[in-house]
């Protein structure tokens, strides 16, 4: 068991990210300056995160009371393993995408670039909120804002498709969580008494051993249903909405932030909220990984469908936002660990693909794939990080999807679950299916000259600002498939071990 | 950007020498087949395993399938038009 010690290290992370926006907002006439806030927040959110690390490697979980609401309800902080993971992911490529940003605003020049600063940075204040919540009301209250704030990013280019996706999107975040979060909250507190997550060991949950069965049942369920963020099916349809952002908003929140902070409350409340023995006894696990399987096949087959990139790869996180929901659900330590470490490996080489996507777009102002012949020979290091990035989808060693893969499938078969071992394996050849074709054609097809809008021959790489983020985070997606011990470390010390 | 260029190069040259690393592919096969000659497996995890080139036929024979069905059956199933699915965008 770890030693819970109070920490004011917690608080830096979140300060930082909270003046963050309120800089950017007063120094929107000034570009330059607004950038380079962004730009200094982000380094300096990255380095409050590390400074987590030392004494959370040293054995500890940190926590900090910020505010007392109601007798068992608090606005509490926590860092464990499992925030490590999160917040690192999230800190981290907000430095890549915020490089990345600057070269996609301005070659689009873009409208309403400070409320964009301003929200994006407010939406990575709610992503470390939640990975640092150390009970479900502070979880909750940091999932809010990040819907809130993300709503005008979606809704960015204020024309018809942006504020249907946008009010989609929201509709669909709000409403479920309106009404199955709020009430299972609500649940949880008449159950436990507390709603506190028990950190330090994933076997013990925070009901108590005499909690009616059926209560706590429909407590979980209410949380699956309220979680849309996690975008498990039929809760899956925002996020391809969503997509009618600018790319950098699908890349860094769309792929990391927002759907993250889903999958991690999902995993949180399962593991530090129910605990694996509960979860174990009233068999809520195998359900949810047969969901989460049904969603990780029927999301690759209607990415296969689709033409244009963006929805190809938001349809591909769907899928693979699963395989997080599917290791975390088999409940065994190496299963959960393939889910947990899928945070951190989706994380790098999803954005890799975004990044990659939006290069695309800003070069030659191209979405359909079947226009993209060709381009890969004028694009070579986004087609090359976008290769090495399917690679780690697909699951091929030595890129890091695979390990994820390895620990889901030794998962299924210490298990004995044929099923989810058969839908894992044919999601494999379902992505190989989806993203092959897109590499093939880019690095060796012919280009439709006659239907492409620009000159072929004019073709070249984006603004280095977009192509170094995308070369690093393809590189770190290789080096974790070779060197996964550090996030393998961190979720041990979650598991107390 | 030269470097960018040459690489572009190299994907073209790699296109047009598509018979050859096709021989390289196959070589390499055949070697670990041919290796497989001298070295067994010490922990085996079935009896099968320890028959020479087991893994290399198991592998061929999975292919073939593979490609039977999804050409003969998933292929005729599935196949639409390349903007089928777009109607509606």
């Amino acid at each position: 068991m770890s030693e819970i010690v109070t920490s004011f290290r917690l608080i830096f992370p979140l300060v930082i990210t909270l003046v963050a926006p309120l800089l950017i907002w007063l120094l929107g006439k000034e570009p330059n300056k607004r950038e380079a806030v962004s730009f200094g927040a982000a380094i300096l959110t990255f380095f409050s995160v590390l400074a987590l690390f030392p004494p959370v490697f040293s054995g500890k979980i940190l926590v900090l009371q910020l505010f007392h609401i109601l007798p068992g309800i608090d606005v509490k902080l926590c860092a464990d393993g499992l925030t490590l993971i999160f917040a690192f992911v999230a800190s981290f490529l907000w430095i890549l995408a915020t490089s990345y940003n600057i070269g996609y605003m301005r070659s689009l020049n873009e409208h309403a670039q400070t409320r964009y600063y301003f929200c994006f940075a407010v939406a990575i204040f709610g992503a470390l909120g939640v990975a640092m919540s150390a009970n479900i009301f502070t979880l909750y209250l940091f999932y809010e804002i990040i819907t809130i704030f993300t709503y005008p990013l979606v809704a960015h280019h204020q024309d018809k498709a942006g504020y249907d996706g946008a009010r989609k999107y929201i509709v669909y975040l709000m409403g479920t969580s309106k009404l199955f979060l709020l009430p299972a909250m609500i649940l949880t507190y008449i159950l436990a008494g507390t709603l506190d997550f028990h950190l330090g060991d994933m076997t013990q949950g925070i009901f108590p051993a005499n909690a009616d069965p059926t209560l706590v049942t429909i407590t979980y369920v209410l949380y699956i249903l309220g979680i849309a963020k996690a975008a498990i099916m039929p809760f899956h349809n925002w996020l391809p909405s969503a997509m009618v952002a600018p790319t950098p908003v699908s890349a860094l929140l769309h792929a990391v932030a927002v759907v993250k902070a889903g999958v991690f409350s999902v995993s949180r409340i399962i593991l530090s909220g129910f605990g694996v023995d509960l979860m174990d006894k009233l068999s809520l696990g195998i359900p949810l990984a047969y969901v989460a399987a049904f969603t990780i096949v029927v999301a690759s087959i209607i990415a296969m469908t689709k033409d244009d990139l963006k929805a190809r790869l938001a349809y591909s996180t769907v899928s693979q936002l699963s395989y997080i929901i599917i290791g975390v659900a088999m409940l065994t330590p190496v299963a959960v660990q393939g889910g947990l470490m899928h945070i951190a490996n989706h994380a790098f080489s999803k954005i890799t693909l975004f990044f990659a996507a939006g290069a695309v777009f800003v070069s030659c102002n191209l979405r359909s794939i079947r226009l993209m012949s060709g381009i890969g020979r004028k694009m070579p290091w986004t087609f090359g990080a976008f290769a090495v990035a399917s690679l780690s989808m697909i699951g091929i060693p030595p890129v890091c999807g695979f390990v994820t893969k390895w620990f889901l499938i030794n998962g299924t078969m210490q298990i004995h679950q044929t099923i989810l071992l058969v839908c894992l394996l044919a999601s494999t050849l379902l992505n190989a299916a989806y993203f092959v074709p897109v590499i093939y054609k880019a690095f060796f097809g012919t280009p439709v000259h006659a239907e492409l809008p620009f000159d072929y021959e004019a073709v070249k790489e984006a603004p280095l600002t977009m192509i170094i983020p995308l070369c690093i985070t393809a590189t770190i997606s290789v080096v974790l498939g070779f060197y996964p011990d550090p996030i393998i470390h961190m979720i041990q010390l979650f598991r107390g071990i | 950007m030269s470097i960018t260029a040459s690489l572009s190069r190299l994907i073209l040259q790699a296109k047009a020498n598509a018979p050859l690393w096709k021989k390289a592919f196959f070589s390499v096969l055949g070697i670990l087949v041919g290796i497989n000659l001298f070295l067994h497996p010490h922990h085996a995890h079935f009896a099968m395993e320890t028959i020479t080139g087991f893994w290399a036929i198991f592998g061929v024979c999975v292919c073939v399938a593979m490609i039977l069905v999804l050409k003969k059956i998933i292929f005729i199933l599935i196949n639409k038009p390349e903007a089928f699915y777009d109607r509606s965008e």
